[in-house]
């Protein structure tokens, strides 16, 4: 069989303009009648095609929420966005929800962190990918069943055509996972949001998802945005990763510079957290205190009650400062700091 | 010792297990499934098959006990209870069913709805839902059927009104907790519209307890009918059902206690293979419970 491509001709295909451009993206969520929390914060950045992106930082630093913002996935009515989203040149802000619905699946899609309960348990895994691909492009059933079954393949599950007739919970936890992930690949979309794809399954089937993820990405060119508290698999799977702490981005960097030498004491604070064996210290460093609730922000830098390098002029509010190197960084002592990274 | 031999072991072919094979092991569904079943044979034919007319009286042989000819006696106008049951399987059958039906058909998509909407959508509906069910059935019944004058439709369209917010209720309270699980999210993440989730996703995973308890309500249905009839907004004389007879029965008690037995036990044994359908229903439309 022709291997099929999905691949949307209208789009453009400039490598110059970014896939995905986020510029001053704040979420806030209702705390009250009339109060609200930020729990993003003027977020930026850009993704480009074919580029693998690591959002990481500790739970509740808004990663999650900034990847579900990305498809307009917040609970309506409770959570609500600022700033733009723009998407292969047009603003997905502005884009009405039946525009956003052809959007979804189709040129972005997601992968989440649950495999158990993220699958409809009353259908087989054929009929859940069978009608996304039905909802995208108009097709006979035996037609997307054929689809269906090449896309089960695709992803390493044996006997496909056996597989599209079970229900989910006649499949393990690792088999669930690649299914999602052939229905979230199975339009071929630009973009693909992984929301933790592998912190529910143990750690030989997680090194499986993660290079059938990086397989299937890189053979398709298709953008990845990885959401992860799991700096190690972030380090094998993205070309850049940005760091995110209380809603706010506080370094991007490419990834290997960020591994050698980070620029933000939280960036290797989170690094020096990585349990290595080579380390002989009997305690794993960790960073004391936690995440700032949203309603409690430090008024100036949000890392500074945690940070070990605090001196006075920490307590301002802090910028990011895009330095000549490309690297960005929210710490006004970044020029003075040499901090340790996972390589040194 | 025995001779080795390269013939491989008689293997015992696996049987793939069906639904079907499933179900005729289930006493309980065979049983209730053969009951209705030779009921409603016998409500199609009852015309044909019925031993004496049911409606016209013998006054020759009034509230007779069980004898040859007449196998289960005879009633306070002498017609024969054989022959009275059979007619009157029809119409208590059809006015269960119709009555559930109606209130699935209304109850089902406000429950989705309230559920799914939330906010003023679901503060509007549960509150209409409260004042419906806060009313005494039988009595909001007898205002209905007072209001459209009695009949059998007056009587089982009052009964679908009133048992519309269980069905209301039991599906919104599963929607509430359908809706907010993942694969809802997921759904919408691969461009699927509201309508879509509700029809798909959310109506195949809130339906289940309301299968059961159509099969209980179908039981209170047949009873309640019988209040009605009691009453006497059900089904108008001369025409009957079990409801009517038990109601006629009831007023005879002293004299011939026995009058009751053939339509409660009918109403009975009806009512427990509803209960017996609606349960194995659910269990075959679930794909998680094992049938093997």
């Amino acid at each position: 069989m022709k291997p099929v491509s999905y691949r949307d001709p209208s789009l453009t295909d400039n490598a110059a303009q970014p896939l995905l451009s986020v510029s001053d993206l704040s979420v806030y969520f209702r705390a009250g009648r009339k109060s609200s929390n930020r729990v993003v914060d003027n977020v930026t950045f850009d993704v480009a095609r074919g580029e693998t992106v690591g959002l990481v930082g500790e739970s509740g630093s808004g990663k999650t929420v900034t990847g579900l913002s990305l498809l307009g996935l917040l609970p309506e009515g409770i959570a609500w966005t600022e700033g733009q989203i723009g998407f292969d040149g047009k603003d997905i802000g502005k884009m009405s929800e039946s525009e956003m619905r052809r959007l979804r699946g189709r040129h972005i899609s997601m992968i989440f962190q649950e495999p158990m309960t993220a699958l409809d348990p009353v259908f087989t895994i054929g009929e859940q990918l069978t009608e996304t691909l039905r909802t995208h492009f108009p097709m006979s059933k035996r037609e997307a069943r054929e689809r269906a079954i090449t896309a089960l393949e695709d992803v390493g599950i044996p006997l496909p055509h056996k597989r599209v007739e079970e229900y989910p919970h006649h499949l393990s936890g690792g088999m669930r996972q690649r299914a999602m992930i052939a229905i979230a690949l199975a339009c071929e979309p630009d973009l693909l949001i992984a929301d933790e794809p592998t912190t529910a399954l143990d750690v030989t089937i997680q090194a499986q998802i993660i290079d059938l993820i990086m397989k299937i990405v890189s053979d398709r060119n298709t953008a990845l945005i990885f959401i992860s508290h799991n700096l190690g698999v972030v380090s094998q799977v993205c070309d850049r990763m940005i760091t995110m702490y209380a809603g706010q981005v506080v370094e991007d960097s490419v990834t290997d510079e960020v591994l050698e030498q980070p620029l933000h004491p939280y960036s290797s604070g989170l690094l020096a957290s990585v349990p290595r064996k080579s380390v002989s210290s009997s305690r794993l460093p960790s960073i004391p205190g936690r995440v700032p609730s949203p309603d409690a922000m430090p008024p100036g830098c949000r890392f500074e009650p945690r940070c070990t390098f605090a001196q006075a002029g920490c307590e301002a509010a802090q910028v990011l400062h895009r330095r000549a190197d490309g690297r960005v960084v929210r710490c006004h002592r970044h020029d003075q700091l040499t901090l340790k990274g996972a390589l040194t | 010792m025995s001779v080795l031999t390269n013939e491989p072991p008689a293997v015992k072919k696996d049987r793939v297990p069906t639904k079907f094979g499933w179900l005729i092991r289930q006493p309980k569904a065979v049983l209730s499934v053969t009951f209705l079943t030779v009921l409603i044979v016998i409500a199609i034919l009852a015309p044909w098959i019925m031993p004496y007319d049911p409606i016209a009286p013998n006054f020759g042989a009034l509230l007779q006990p069980p004898m040859p000819g007449h196998w289960l006696g005879t009633d306070d106008l002498g017609r024969d209870v054989v022959s009275r049951l059979m007619a009157g399987a029809g119409p208590s059958l059809l006015s269960a069913f119709a009555s559930v039906g109606l209130a699935v058909v209304l109850g089902v998509p406000f429950g989705l709805l309230a559920g799914f909407m939330g906010g003023w959508t679901d503060t509007i509906i549960s509150r209409v839902l409260d004042a419906m069910l806060s009313f005494p059935t039988i009595l909001f019944a007898v205002g209905i059927a007072g209001i459209l004058g009695p009949s059998m439709t007056t009587g089982l369209v009052a009964l679908g009104v009133l048992f519309a917010p269980q069905f209301a209720r039991l599906v919104r309270a599963r929607t509430l907790v359908v809706r907010r699980e993942l694969f809802v999210d997921a759904s919408r993440a691969f461009g699927a519209s509201n309508l879509r989730i509700i029809m798909r996703h959310i109506l195949p995973n809130a339906i289940q307890s309301a299968i059961v308890h159509a099969g209980l309500l179908l039981a209170i249905a047949l009873l309640a009918e019988s209040s009605l009839s009691f009453l006497g907004f059900g089904v108008q004389p001369p025409g009957t059902s079990w409801g009517a007879m038990l109601a006629r029965a009831y007023a005879y008690m002293e004299v011939n206690p026995f009058l009751m037995f053939p339509p409660g036990i009918a109403i009975l044994l009806t009512a427990l293979s509803f209960n017996g359908l609606g349960e194995t229903l659910r269990v075959l439309l679930d794909p998680q419970s094992p049938k093997a």
